[in-house]
């Protein structure tokens, strides 16, 4: 019995990883993207992500279902994706990249204090119709958050794969990342990529913020730890890399869990950040 | 007392943009973390008289204010062993996270006082009120002459000869290992001292007030003055220690206080990177 109550114990903590996981994959792919096309690391990212959270709590506030809450947290984010792209680090995309650094720092300081403006520093929650209900499986009992965290990120990400390999805009996005000067003679315009790599890294940012109000709680400071986070699977999958930020992310999310759930959650994000450290110390020259 | 505080603040925050100029502007190390030195600081001479209660303070202080800064230097320095191996914004995301890390880790402590916050034990100065803006004046002339110094010594050329062209700095025999070092060592001093002296001055600190904003913050005065402009790094950062206590001259409420103030150094920071690249008074 208590070896079936340990295996039930590990086995719920790699589920709950895994939803975390999704959500730092989903927002690492869009570091991921960005840093293909831009060269320089969105450091707003994490806010996007907090943005499509609070757009998804407005949506139940008035009343709408999860699958409602997920597409406005996708537009609305990906929106203010575009937005920021347009006005704040187009003008700048042939400057030095420490001029986009800052900016992005800036941008991340205006969502974050907007954010706190609007709905107030401390922490809200959804409750969604139908949240008391668990599913049991194999003696593992299941949050409905969680089922639809599991399913709706599935579902993503394979449109996801889609969208980067199997499409013009992904097959333009990935030329762009691997050589800007030929691609741009090939006649790829530039500016249209851009908007369009904010536009698909604004949306999966918006989706996991959705996602992650169905099962956590919002603070206007969620974006930062997460964002932090992702950045780091970003890195452990290889900068540039969509997919391995991604199975990164969902690799982190279960080493995060795990060590949670045996070492206790004082230090949850320090493990994280602590991982991030010992990676890049290990990995010499990353990105030189 | 309410002009005071407010002089103070804008002393030391001159101070820690100027030391943040040392290791951003000269050694082109983008750190993300000035306040988490400025914290080691603050935190050192808070918690050293507390661990000795039975030794005099004032010398409990001072002890404090070594412990401080070698903790600082040494930390700086490994940090800056890790700008050499990475680009600049990845350098500037990892300082970041170390700053998220350190925050944490003193408001899930016990010994510091965790998210409390620590009521330090009064100094005694023999009245003498003033002591601790003077202080904090001194260090602010000391801060600005020595980043004076690098500007005109052979160790600030060999600095700008490394961030024009760095095989030539490497053939000219400089080693941007050890300039680095020595920059960031510097840096984090500069910032640990400011936080010996604003923790007696406060009487009571709190992990967020080194936290990531702050670090933001003395960022934000940096590129707002200029990156490697000593003037303009004062001119940047006395600007911003001072607009906001403007606003508390208008009828907001105090919720809003803290993040429109952010708001308003986000925007400035983000349109002075459109409109004066290169701060308001230019390196040269």
């Amino acid at each position: 019995m208590i070896i079936r109550e340990e295996v039930s114990f590990f086995l719920s903590l790699v589920l709950s990883g895994l939803c975390l996981g999704a959500l730092y994959a989903f927002v690492a792919t869009g570091y991921s993207l960005i840093f293909g096309v831009l060269r320089f690391i969105n450091f707003a990212h994490g806010e996007i992500f907090a943005v499509g959270a609070y757009a998804a709590y407005v949506v139940w506030r008035l009343g709408f279902s999860p699958p409602v809450l997920i597409l406005a947290g996708i537009t609305v984010s990906a929106a203010i994706s575009c937005v920021v792209e347009r006005f704040a680090y187009r003008p700048l995309s042939q400057g030095r990249t420490v001029l986009l650094l800052a900016t992005s720092v800036g941008i991340s300081v205006i969502i974050r204090s907007s954010l706190a403006i609007l709905f107030g520093d401390s922490f809200v929650t959804i409750r969604p119709r139908g949240e008391t209900c668990y599913a049991t499986l194999f003696h593992l009992r299941f949050a409905c958050g969680q089922i639809y965290v599991l399913v709706v990120g599935a579902t993503l990400t394979i449109v996801l794969w889609w969208l980067v390999q199997k499409t013009q805009i992904g097959r333009r996005i990935r030329a762009v990342a691997s050589n800007r000067s030929a691609a741009e003679s090939l006649g790829i315009s530039k500016h249209a990529i851009h908007r369009n790599t904010f536009l698909l890294g604004g949306a999966y940012a918006g989706a996991a913020g959705a996602l992650a109000a169905l099962i956590t709680e919002l603070t206007p400071q969620m974006g930062v730890f997460l964002g932090l986070k992702a950045f780091t699977a970003a890195i452990i999958g290889g900068v540039g890399s969509v997919f391995g930020a991604f199975a990164a992310g969902l690799l982190l999310g279960v080493f995060e869990s795990l060590a949670t759930g045996y070492f206790g959650s004082q230090y949850q994000n320090t493990y994280v950040l602590l991982a991030l450290v010992m990676f890049l110390l290990l990995r010499s020259r990353v990105g030189r | 007392m309410y002009w005071q505080t407010l002089i103070f603040f804008a002393l030391t925050y001159v101070t820690l943009a100027l030391s943040l100029n040392i290791s951003a502007g000269y050694g082109r190390l983008l750190c993300l973390c000035q306040a988490t030195f400025y914290g080691i600081g603050a935190y050192s001479v808070a918690l050293l008289p507390m661990m000795m209660p039975s030794r005099s303070p004032a010398r409990m202080y001072v002890l404090g204010v070594f412990v401080g800064i070698s903790i600082s230097a040494a930390l700086g320095g490994l940090i800056s062993l890790l700008g050499d191996h990475l680009k600049e914004d990845y350098f500037l995301m990892s300082t970041f996270a170390f700053s998220e890390i350190a925050q944490e880790f003193i408001a899930n402590s016990n010994w510091s006082g965790g998210n409390v916050g620590l009521r330090l034990k009064p100094l005694n100065m023999g009245g003498v009120e003033y002591v601790f803006v003077v202080s904090a004046g001194i260090l602010m002339l000391v801060a600005f002459w020595i980043c004076g110094r690098i500007e005109r010594s052979h160790f600030g050329l060999a600095l700008i000869t490394f961030s024009v062209d760095e095989s030539l700095s490497t053939v000219l025999g400089n080693s941007s290992r050890s300039l680095r070092f020595q920059c960031m060592a510097v840096s984090a001093v500069l910032a640990t001292l400011a936080g010996c002296i604003v923790a007696p001055q406060l009487g009571y600190i709190h992990p967020a007030f080194f936290g990531v904003d702050e670090s933001v913050l003395i960022f934000t005065m940096l590129t707002l003055g200029g990156l490697g402009s000593r003037y303009g790094v004062v001119l940047g950062a006395f600007v911003l220690a001072v607009v906001p206590s403007i606003l508390t001259f208008f009828p907001i409420a105090t919720r809003l206080d803290a993040p429109i103030r952010q708001i308003i150094y986000g925007l400035l920071l983000v349109v002075l990177m459109h409109l004066r690249p290169s701060g308001l008074i230019p390196n040269r």
